[in-house]
């Protein structure tokens, strides 16, 4: 930076004439502070005209040091009407610029056209009249002499390196006259950060684009292919489809369901027919059986009897099922279903149709099941119940045992083997010991036998 | 240097306590010397006295001296005029509100520069996309597109003396264009950067031209001879402007000063260092002797020919004023990077309408700005040049009234806050 201190060095040091007033820089600067004003200092430019602003108020004319009311308004408060130069003023100054630019034109471009003519060296001729100063009577002797400029080389090399001059501050810098300026904050710093300019093709450094600034950037205007520019028929072209669409579906739907209806309907009607018919055959053997078994009449009561027990539970078992749910009833009567009914009749046979040769459960359980590609089976191949339970002995099982064994000690080896779930227990054979054992429960509170001796 | 001279203004920022002191007397003074003249009318002059208590009295000429008949003492009249003339801020003007009136969209760039043709036929506008386009100002239709400089066209003038359009470009060149052929004519070679700002002197065959190598640039329009390379910028030059009486020249630039240049000489002939920021816009009042100069700081008020610094516009906004025009009817455009719009009241340097531009759909929030604005020859127009690749044309609402439309409520405070 060139400083005032500094200019007021330079201009000391090249006039020092002219500044004998201030011997020291620095006592110059605290004199300017005491004055506040530096115009005496700036005028000193070899521009005449130049004039700079040395104080806020910049009221050159006021000289006085009191103070007015003028120090703290705006200046456009004094300087109401400010009207533009009249026309002769106009035309004064650009009569005087004009002048000034003229001569300056002038001599740039003649000086341009003058290089041409210099480079024509003349052969300048030169009498020369010699002249002896010893010996003045000799007469002199005279001759021209051809001056010519020596031939120059134009490709040879520059002799003289060219140094290339810093540029001085063509004025001395003016005063600056605002307060300094604040120094910005973090928070006001991060509010003039802009973020840097994102691609929509590349970005490695994966910053996020907000998806309306994206279309945004493609230039199209995005409310061209809104909604409201549509054709109204179009919108109701579209709804009537939609609508026409849904019925149909809801037809099929319905459709679909009756005829399902119907098929049970049927299929449970043949079932009917079928058990009526085996229910009659049934009966006709049985008539046929007690025809022949007539004559005894112990057994045919007996027979009786058991006929009745047999009706009763199939009447009870009738009931329950009346009482039960439709799945637990068709699990029931999977269950229960006596295939005899239709071999008896001739008419089971191996079914051939493709619809029911596999378990449509088996399809839905697929289904089910796609938590992982790795599971290929529907369902684990042990159940983890029975799994944990092969080698667990169960508890109840032991102690009955236990109590068999100590009650009755003579059939134990039978009682064992029925009983056995669980993997084989070795029991201490108490038949060969010789002691008698008492029973006694009162005592065994832990299921601690106590040996009399 | 900088912190020097902070140090030896600091103080003078305010009126140190002796001064106030003083100022209070002659305040006293004053009001005893007014009683003593008005003698009966007391209740007047209290009246007075109060309005110097403050500086600005929100009142017009004719509202402050009333038809009474109750003064007819000429000395208090003399007193009141005087008075008066000392305190004119007053209401601002009304100026009817604006609004947009067009949006011309046809550059494939930012939008740079903007002239209006002498006659209010057709404007030039100069873009990023290296292109000049002129259109017609009435319909808004394209005319014409010049194709001749290689990057960004920063700024454009037309000629009212000559059928020729100059303009300037960031790829350094400064080309002179025969509108009656539309081609390039004349080249001015010599700057060492980017050429951001031109302007032609009124009455003499002279082009000046602001660089990015902050040198401002006087060029005999006929020869293309440099005539100056005007020196002593520190930074780029962001805007000259030049007219017909000293300082025939006038440069803002970037090292955040103003300098006035005196053309004969080739010197600078003052230095306007009151901007706290880059200077990035000059306009000059086209029946006023003042000018404006836009910094991201304040926009502030100067009178010619010595540059005395006239006032600050208010209220102040925080963001960075790209360009600034003024029409003849003291109305003062300021339009702002963030793409606010703002119009002020140029003798009361008070701000009456505040709008942010409407945005091209389909461009981003961060493209709106106004980068250059003109009005046109009448001064209905305006027109502003923007980052949104868009021509806009603005005008006052004609169905304004001043009861419809008050505009930003005026507050005299804010004079005092903004004195420097």
């Amino acid at each position: 930076m060139f400083g005032i201190a500094q200019y007021l060095n330079q201009v000391k040091s090249s006039n020092d004439t002219n500044i004998n007033e201030l011997p020291d820089t620095s006592k110059s600067i605290v004199q300017i502070q005491k004055q506040n004003d530096y115009s005496d200092l700036i005028s000193r430019n070899i521009n005449d005209r130049e004039s700079l602003s040395s104080s806020f108020s910049n009221n050159n004319q006021k000289n006085n040091s009191k103070p007015s009311i003028d120090d703290i308004r705006p200046a456009r408060h004094r300087h109401i009407n400010i009207p533009r130069p009249s026309q002769e003023e106009i035309d004064a100054t650009t009569e005087r610029t004009r002048i000034a630019l003229d001569a300056i034109i002038q001599k740039k471009l003649g000086k341009s056209s003058s290089i041409s003519k210099n480079d024509r060296s003349k052969a300048q001729y030169i009498r020369y009249n010699s002249t002896n100063i010893l010996n003045p009577d000799i007469p002199t002797s005279s001759r021209i002499i051809k001056i010519v400029d020596v031939q120059k080389d134009p490709m040879a090399p520059v002799k003289f390196k060219q140094k290339k001059q810093l540029e001085r501050p063509p004025s001395p810098p003016a005063p600056i006259l605002h307060a300094p300026t604040k120094k910005v904050s973090q928070e006001e710093q991060k509010k003039w950060y802009i973020p840097p300019a994102i691609s929509n093709w590349k970005n490695p450094n994966g910053f996020t684009i907000a998806l309306d600034k994206r279309l945004a950037v493609d230039g199209r205007d995005p409310n061209l292919y809104s909604s409201d520019k549509l054709n109204e028929n179009f919108i109701n072209l579209t709804t009537a489809l939609d609508e026409a669409d849904k019925k149909a579906r809801d037809e099929l739907k319905l459709r679909s369901i009756m005829k399902k209806k119907l098929l049970e309907k049927e299929t449970r009607e043949k079932e009917e027919k079928l058990r009526q018919l085996a229910q009659r055959a049934r009966e006709e053997r049985s008539n046929r059986f007690i025809s022949d078994d007539n004559y005894d009449d112990h057994d045919s009561v007996r027979k009786r009897a058991k006929e009745r027990e047999e009706r009763r539970k199939k009447a009870e078992r009738e009931l329950k099922l009346s009482r039960m749910s439709k799945e637990q009833r068709i699990k029931q009567m999977t269950k229960d279903r006596d295939i005899s009914e239709r071999t008896q009749l001739g008419l089971a046979k191996p079914s051939q149709s493709v619809e029911n040769q596999f378990d449509s459960r088996l399809f839905t359980n697929a289904t089910q099941i796609t938590n992982s590609e790795d599971q290929v089976y529907d369902s684990a191949l042990f159940v983890q119940k029975t799994l944990s339970n092969i080698y667990r002995v169960d508890n109840n099982n032991n102690n009955n045992n236990n109590n068999n064994n100590n009650n009755n000690n003579n059939n134990n080896d039978d009682n064992d083997n029925g009983n056995q779930s669980g993997p084989v227990e070795f029991v201490k054979d108490e038949q060969d010991s010789k002691h008698v054992i008492e029973k006694d429960d009162d005592n065994d509170d832990y299921g601690l036998k106590r040996q009399k001796l | 240097m900088n912190s020097r001279i902070n140090s030896e203004y600091k103080y003078t920022e305010y009126l140190p306590d002796y001064l106030e002191q003083d100022l209070n007397k002659i305040k006293k003074k004053q009001a005893t010397t007014e009683s003593l003249l008005t003698g009966e009318q007391e209740d007047l002059t209290n009246q007075l006295v109060k309005q110097t208590d403050s500086p600005i009295i929100p009142k017009k000429q004719d509202q402050i001296i009333p038809n009474d008949s109750n003064i007819d003492n000429n000395a208090s009249r003399a007193l009141i005029q005087r008075q008066q003339q000392n305190y004119v801020a007053d209401q601002p003007e009304w100026h009817a509100p604006w609004k947009l009136m067009r949006v011309i969209a046809g550059h494939k760039g930012w939008i740079r520069s903007i002239a209006v043709e002498p006659d209010n036929k057709w404007f030039a506008t100069g873009s990023n996309d290296n292109t000049i386009k002129i259109w017609d100002l009435a319909t808004g239709h394209l005319k014409l597109t010049l194709t001749n400089h290689i990057m960004a066209v920063r700024d454009l003038v037309i000629s009212d003396r000559h059928p020729y359009m100059f303009s300037c470009s960031e790829d350094k060149t400064v080309k002179c264009w025969d509108l009656e052929r539309n081609k390039v004519i004349r080249d001015y070679y010599g700057h060492l950067s980017g050429v951001y700002t031109m302007s032609l002197h009124p009455t003499l065959d002279v082009l000046v031209t602001g660089s990015r190598d902050s040198t401002v640039r006087v060029w005999d329009m006929r020869t293309a001879v440099p005539v100056f390379t005007l020196t002593g910028h520190k930074n780029p030059i962001t805007q000259v402007e030049a007219q017909s009486t000293d300082p025939q020249i006038i440069s803002a630039s970037n090292d955040k000063t103003i300098r006035l240049w005196d053309l004969a000489a080739g010197k600078s002939q003052t230095v306007l260092t009151q901007h706290k920021k880059a200077v990035r816009s000059l306009a000059l009042h086209p029946t006023e002797y003042s000018f404006a100069s836009a910094s991201a700081d304040n926009i502030k008020q100067w009178k010619f020919p010595e540059g005395t610094f006239l006032q600050n516009f208010i209220p102040r906004r925080e963001s960075i004023v790209n360009t600034i025009s003024i029409n003849q009817d003291n109305v003062m455009f300021a339009g702002n990077d963030d793409g606010t719009l703002s119009f002020y009241d140029w003798r009361s340097g008070y701000k009456f309408q505040d709008l942010s531009t409407t945005n091209i759909p389909g461009s981003l929030d961060s493209e709106a700005g106004i980068l250059t604005s003109s009005f046109d020859k009448t001064g209905l127009r305006l027109l502003t040049g923007e980052a949104d690749k868009s021509i806009k044309i603005w005008r006052e609402d004609p169905d304004a009234t001043k009861d419809t439309h008050p505009g930003i409520k005026f507050n005299p405070d804010l004079y005092r806050q903004e004195i420097y």
